[in-house]
């Protein structure tokens, strides 16, 4: 009865797993994880990624203006 | 004969005793994992229907672990005060303060990494001010903001009613205005006029508006490793700027106090009674570490918080990036729910633990569902916006830590429905009142504008803190006082 809440953690562990898993790449492609850079100093595509959202951003403002 | 016949009685009656509370607890066992069943059905059919809600299933299995920390660790900023100024015993604030240093610590990588998406907020004296209001509504409704939302999970109804409170207060104050603008000094609305907010947004007409936009947005947002002149995202400025000096060396000093005014004098007495030698530093020292340790269960639930903390801004992080969007507003407009998003197109979407704001948004939906306009302030019209909260990423962090909550409380057996009494009642509104105040002027409660502020090297985060100390050493103060008075009444109609 007590090995219950095994199931909990490991129900938890699983999801938590696949979040991770489904989450961490796409930073790790763009070059985002690189200690000690600030991720932006990694590679070139970043800059343009954030530059893409700030007029994605910008476009809605103005949409809603 | 007799006798044996009442002692086989006597047994049968202990067994069936046994035999009763362990059904009792295969129950409650079962509802713990019905309730894990439905988060992880949730997750399922929504990803199945839509790979969006992806992004809200972060916000949710991250939620139900900080429930089953707080749970655990009997995580309580109201207890960690009150048990420090009413009783002397300073075990649950050391815990805290160590669960915050360990946060830091987990915080500190994914800082330098870049990937951190805690943003500082405004640093002036309205931190310790709100935090000050923050303390004395924690202590008079006996639990903080996320001690309430754990508690409810344990069945306590009396933190239901302070999460009610605290949701209405905030919700009306963002919006009030009329004759409280009254009360707003000339320079702020000038100020407030000067930003140039959208003309939704009806910026002179309410006090929570022009205090935001005349006040505090013109208050430098600074982290110990800007003040040292270092870039956040590098090794120096996360790890020495926010980490040693704006976290490790407060916390330190912080700690030497608690254990010289608190902890020292019952240690060294006991150790003495012991026959064991506590002179010199090597002593104190040695009592200073025993203080630190006592509390393993807060510190370790802690320290699973802050890893907890810390994965779910990679992920969302992560997400962020694969989706193309930098708040989940955008998300949200993509799968047709485009009802409550603020006139930038957003929603609350803090990628880390918050408790607040998504209780406020919760209210202000409803509201504005009910006809009373909501949309033209800035905290949910410019910032926040009202999403519906089924859809509202944050409540589902909130509802899933309420779950996580029951969950552990459940299979520990400490899962009570307790109703409040009107006393207790009265009190749990009172005291989310001025949390719900304290709450809105400092930005955050003792999660968002302390624990993860400080543990991110903010400097309004110890500001926010030294204000919730005062705040509750007044709110003990008075409860001394309201309890004196009390049992004197009693006593005195007693004839006594």
């Amino acid at each position: 009865m007590k090995s219950d809440l095994w199931v909990v953690f490991a129900v938890t562990a699983a999801f938590m797993g696949f979040l991770i898993g489904y989450g961490v790449p796409p930073v790790q492609e763009v070059g985002l994880l690189a200690m000690g850079h600030g991720g932006a100093a990694a590679v070139e595509e970043p800059a343009d990624v954030e530059a893409a959202m700030e007029q994605q951003f910008e476009d809605l403002q103005n949409l809603m203006k | 004969m007799q006798q044996q016949v009442t002692g086989v009685a006597t047994a049968d009656l202990v067994m069936d005793k046994a035999a009763l509370e362990d059904a009792e607890k295969r129950k409650k066992r079962r509802w713990a994992l019905g309730l894990l069943g439905f988060f992880a059905f949730t997750s399922i059919a929504t990803f199945i229907y839509n790979e969006y809600y992806i992004y809200l299933s972060v916000y949710l299995w991250f939620g139900l672990i900080y429930g089953m920390c707080l749970q655990y660790g009997k995580f309580c900023f109201s207890s960690a005060f009150r048990d420090l100024f009413a009783i002397r015993v300073p075990r649950m604030l050391v815990g805290i303060v160590i669960a915050t240093l360990l946060f830091g610590a987990v915080s500190a990588p994914i800082t330098a990494a870049g990937l951190s998406t805690f943003h500082a907020a405004p640093v002036s004296s309205h931190a310790i001010i709100a935090g000050a209001i923050f303390g004395i509504g924690m202590v008079i409704a006996g639990g903080c903001a996320s001690s309430s939302l754990y508690k409810t999970g344990e069945g306590n109804m009396n933190a239901l009613i302070v999460i009610l409170s605290l949701s209405l207060t905030q919700a009306l104050f963002a919006d009030v205005g009329g004759w409280t603008n009254n009360f707003v000094p000339e320079a702020w609305t000038q100020s407030a006029l000067e930003k140039g907010l959208p003309a939704s947004i009806t910026v002179t007409d309410g006090w929570v508006d022009q205090y935001l936009a005349g006040y505090v947005w013109n208050k430098p947002a600074v982290t110990y490793a800007d003040l040292l002149g270092m870039t956040n995202e590098s090794v120096l400025g996360a790890f020495v700027g926010n980490l040693l000096v704006g976290i490790l060396l407060p916390a330190a000093l912080l700690l030497a106090l608690v254990y010289a005014l608190y902890w020292r004098k019952g240690y060294r007495k006991k150790q003495q009674k012991a026959g064991k030698d506590v002179s010199g530093l090597m002593g104190e020292l040695a009592g200073y570490w025993s203080m630190i340790i006592a509390n393993k269960r807060t510190a370790t639930a802690g320290l699973i918080l802050g890893i907890a903390c810390a994965l779910q801004m990679l992920v969302i992080q992560g997400l962020r990036v694969k989706f193309g969007f930098k708040n989940a507003g955008v998300m949200l407009e993509r799968i047709g729910f485009d009802f409550g998003l603020s006139v930038q197109g957003t929603v609350f979407d803090p990628g880390y633990w918050y408790v607040t704001t998504q209780e406020a948004q919760w209210v202000g939906w409803t509201l504005q569902k009910m006809g009373i306009e909501n949309l033209d302030n800035i905290y949910f019209g410019f910032v926040n916006g009202i999403p519906n909260p089924a859809i509202n990423p944050a409540d589902w962090m909130s509802f899933a830590l309420i779950g996580g909550a029951a969950i552990i409380a459940l299979y520990h057996n400490e899962f009570k429905f307790k109703k409040p009494t009107w006393e207790t009642a009265m009190w749990s509104v009172i005291g989310g009142f001025f949390m719900g105040i304290g709450a809105r002027l400092g930005l955050g409660c003792n999660v968002g504008a302390f624990f993860v502020r400080v543990a991110n090297g903010d400097c309004s985060g110890w500001l926010f803190g030294l204000g919730m100390a005062g705040g509750a050493y007044l709110g003990v103060q008075f409860f001394n006082w309201w309890t004196e008075r009390k049992l004197a009444k009693e006593m005195e109609s007693c004839g006594l």
